[in-house]
């Protein structure tokens, strides 16, 4: 008893958060994450190994199945927080130690675990809406890989082979190199780390390659980082220095995103604090140097550029020239950071992710090819 | 010692049997994994280490990537569907029976050699003069030369050659490969007719179907 | 000294695993006490169960991730003598590390699940770029010493450690020792971008014998480059015993900061560099090598 108690207040003192952004949750999660950082927990990057659910806004019904799901595949001993779009830091922090004293609970924790026992997953229940299921839990998927059609032995070979479990087998297609392997249905998101929350790229995988691609969103378009723009439309008087802040931060933002997906935890980590700090008002002179050397390191990558060179290749150009894109905007926003003069022009456009893009990628491409477009539904909806 | 060897071979017997009784794919690999480490730890116990270990390193690399081709071939990789996964049983038994008879007889009824003096300090170094002798750069200039001959084997395998890849007149600075997942690397997909290496180990869907 | 070493091997995993993971947890902007609240909750979690797994595989794959590495360190020289000098200790090594493969393909496997799959082939894909030149590496070293086991190989360095005169050899190590244990920039396995790969459907005490395993694998590796390159327990005033440990600390160290600093690495782009260039440049390293030595 005493040791069970004893283990779960050590491990309540360091959590696993992970962060779920709904509608109109940005500025929440913004806070929330600086919060995090500030408390010096890790984040649990893959949702699996999160303790700790941070749902930031005001998820519609198709996303709020979504979390539920994410919720209810969380393993005790678990906590979760929900923080309305407007939560201001304060409130956050309380909010996180409260969570902080339920995950000690023991007896909670144990009324919690008990509620859910004896319930096992199976694919015959209706749970909310199926479509919503993460990946990540996997249950929505047969490990099957691929398998050789015997042209021969034609006839008796069925293509439905039952429902071992009550999950249909994967059905077969030809791929790219002239084999014919399983097709598998996996929804890509949308939850999912380092991921535009929301986001849900319908993919038929083979192996691990995507052979077709659809998109949708399970939320509408995000006006935080255009607000600016917005608000001088609307008549407000609106200065240069405050767009360029807004501006940095959501170009940092992205790139944090594009780093941690390529692997670049330290780097992605650097972006991230900038971020904090510009949306903290931290003056243009404390900021200027930090992200010189930030950009220096980023750009000075080879490895870096030899990952993500020809990944996403638009007539634009590639994940590369995206990247040294929002570097090089963001440095002129923060030079722009002592810019008084009244603002006007059109806020930053956001890239649209087409579908066609994925297909015939394998997944660690589309996930970077994703993460360097960091799409929005504002864009889509407009 | 015999305690051991005898452990091991009935270890390994035993493996090699499940290799067939087993549904899923993926245990059956593993099965023969397992009876082929049993035979390579059998070696160490007759003082041939670097075999032993040289069978145990090479057997799990080997047997990895027989998983990998086992489940991408064979049906029913999973053990899922009750399948019978077997052709031919009782030709394959009467077959299989009469050679372990014949090997079994051949071992018993040999007269082995008794050991005439001591093994020696470093067998692994004398069992090396002994196969290879006065050859030996012969050999490892041999060793070289297999593993270029792979690894070009593979290279001509491919149906996208130099042209393909590094544009007309080879000045492309960066080959053009289906990596990126650019149409123009979708190049020609040979018809699926094409691909009729089945050998006849899929899996019968019905159990009740006889072997043909 | 066998009891003693007997009982200093898995001491020593556990220590200097605990120690790497302090330190990534601080290059990672977490408190250095992460570790061990992370134990602590991964005691406590609930085990997590997919539908329709292979549990006996499961188990094999989880378990042989801890034993691979402790099974590899036997030959390692702690102080004077390893706990089993055997006296081909680098074949050996090489052996035990190679059952990683199996561990982690069995768990992608077992679990039923997409993401672990996907993760388990990018590790078989990982195995062959990293192999051979990982191999041959060693084989360099081997020849060298004129010997495979690993006290010789200390023995041989006594004039001028084998990093001085086969850098590329040891580089080439450093990269596979990275590969092997799946860490940092070779940690596409197991990366964020797949859920957490092979380990995504792993939780509770499943998931505390993977890390455990990935981080002891991480210490032998770095603990093997001393003997091989990096001259055993030799140094000027020290017992060799903290030589060797300040050396596997070193490397260890060097091994964990590569992480924060390196983006991934993704094996379709890597294994043109792996067989196109390692391997040529590690068969060179070993002609130099043989030419000297002869």
């Amino acid at each position: 008893m005493g040791v069970t108690e004893w283990l779960l207040r050590r491990a309540a003192g360091h959590p696993r958060p992970f962060v779920v952004s709904a509608e109109h949750g940005t500025r929440a999660r913004l806070l929330g994450e600086a919060e995090i950082a500030r408390r010096r927990w890790r984040p649990a990057e893959p949702a699996g190994e999160a303790n700790l659910l941070l749902v930031c806004g005001a998820p519609r019904e198709e996303f709020d199945d979504a979390i539920r799901t994410v919720w209810d595949d969380m393993p005790g001993p678990r906590a979760r927080v929900d923080l309305p779009g407007d939560a201001s830091s304060g409130s956050i922090g309380q909010s996180l130690d409260r969570a902080v004293v339920h995950l000690a609970d023991k007896d909670a924790q144990w009324r919690d675990a008990a509620a859910r026992a004896g319930k096992p997953w199976s694919p015959g229940e209706e749970r909310h809406s199926p479509d919503a299921d993460a990946p990540r839990h996997g249950h929505g998927s047969h490990a099957t890989h691929g398998q050789e059609h015997d042209e021969h032995e034609g006839g008796h070979h069925e293509h439905h082979m039952g429902n071992p479990g009550g999950l249909p087998m994967a059905d077969r297609g030809p791929d790219r190199d002239g084999l014919s392997l399983d097709r598998l249905r996996v929804p890509m998101g949308p939850i999912l780390s380092d991921w535009p929350c929301g986001l849900v790229v319908e993919s038929v995988l083979q192996g691990d390659v995507i052979q077709e691609a659809t998109v949708r969103w399970m939320r509408s378009g995000e006006s935080f980082w255009s607000e600016p723009w917005d608000r001088a439309a609307a008549g407000h008087p609106v200065t240069r220095a405050e767009a360029g802040r807004r501006r940095a931060a959501a170009h940092l933002d992205s790139l944090g995103r594009l780093l941690s997906v390529s692997g670049w935890s330290g780097a992605a980590r650097r972006a991230r604090t900038l971020r904090d700090r510009l949306l903290a008002d931290v003056p243009r002179d404390a900021l200027a140097a930090p992200y010189r050397s930030f950009e220096r390191q980023v750009r000075r990558s080879r490895t870096l550029r030899w990952m993500l060179r020809d990944v996403g290749s638009t007539e634009d150009g590639d994940a590369v020239s995206r990247l040294e894109g929002w570097l090089t905007w963001t440095r002129a926003a923060i030079e722009s950071l002592e810019d008084e003069t009244p603002l006007d022009g059109e806020p930053p456009a956001r890239n649209v992710l087409h579908p066609g893009l994925l297909v015939g990628v394998e997944l660690a491409s589309a996930r970077l090819i994703i993460a360097s477009l960091d799409p929005d539904p504002a864009v889509a909806h407009a | 010692m015999a305690a051991a060897f005898w452990i091991l071979a009935v270890g390994s017997v035993a493996a090699g049997v499940a290799v067939f009784v087993v549904d899923s794919m993926a245990r059956a690999t593993f099965a023969l994994l397992a009876s082929l480490l049993a035979v390579g730890v059998a070696f160490l116990l007759i003082d041939l280490e670097y075999l032993g270990v040289l069978i145990i390193l090479m057997m799990v690399m080997e047997m990895l990537i027989m998983a990998v081709f086992m489940i991408m071939y064979m049906m029913n990789p999973a053990g899922l569907m009750p399948m019978k996964m077997v052709h031919n049983n009782r030709g394959a038994l009467i077959i299989s029976g009469s050679v372990f008879v014949l090997l079994a007889a051949g071992i018993l009824l040999t007269s082995w050699p008794r050991r005439r003096g001591e093994p020696p300090a470093d067998p692994t170094h004398e069992l090396g003069l002994a196969i290879m002798g006065q050859k030996m750069l012969v050999m490892m200039v041999i060793g070289v030369a297999i593993l270029a001959t792979m690894i070009s084997t593979v290279v001509l395998t491919t149906h996208r050659g130099r042209y393909d890849r590094y544009g007309e007149d080879l000045k492309r600075r960066r080959p053009l490969d289906p990596g990126p997942g650019s149409e123009v690397a979708k190049g020609p997909v040979p018809p699926a007719a094409e691909h009729h290496a089945g050998h006849g180990s899929c899996g019968s869907p019905d159990p009740r179907e006889d072997s043909r | 000294m066998l009891d003693a070493t007997l009982l200093a091997l898995p001491l020593a995993l556990v220590t200097l695993g605990l120690a790497a993971a302090c330190l990534d947890a601080i290059l990672g902007g977490a408190r250095a006490s992460a570790p061990f609240g992370e134990v602590a909750r991964l005691l406590v979690q609930q085990r997590r169960r997919t539908l329709l797994p292979d549990t006996l595989l499961l188990r094999i794959g989880v378990v042989s991730l801890v034993v691979a590495p402790v099974l590899a360190g036997i030959v390692i020289p702690l102080a004077d003598a390893p706990v089993a000098d055997l006296a081909v200790g680098i074949v050996w090594f090489n052996a035990m590390e190679v059952c990683v493969w199996g561990s982690l393909w069995l768990t992608g496997w077992s679990v039923n699940s997409v993401y672990p799959l996907v993760g388990a082939y990018r590790f078989v894909a990982q195995g062959l770029a990293y192999e051979l030149p990982h191999m041959f590496a060693l084989i360099t070293v081997a020849l060298g010493a004129g010997s495979l086991r690993m006290s010789d190989a200390v023995q041989a360095q006594q004039g001028l450690w084998f990093v001085v005169w086969m850098p590329l050899a040891f580089l080439i190590y450093l990269v596979s020792a990275l590969a092997m244990a799946f860490w940092g920039p070779m940690s596409q396995p197991v990366s964020d971008d797949l859920a957490g790969g092979v380990r995504a459907e792993l939780s509770g005490p499943d998931r505390l014998l993977f890390q455990a395993g990935r981080y002891a694998l991480l210490v032998v590796a770095a603990a093997a480059a001393v003997p091989l390159f990096l001259g055993g327990g030799a140094g000027p005033v020290l017992p060799s015993w903290l030589w060797v440990l300040i050396k596997t600390t070193a490397v260890l160290g060097l091994l964990v900061w590569i992480r924060h600093r390196v983006p991934a690495i993704r094996m379709d782009r890597f294994t043109q560099v792996s067989w196109l260039v390692l391997i040529p440049l590690s068969l060179v390293q070993l002609l130099v090598v043989g030419i000297v030595v002869v």
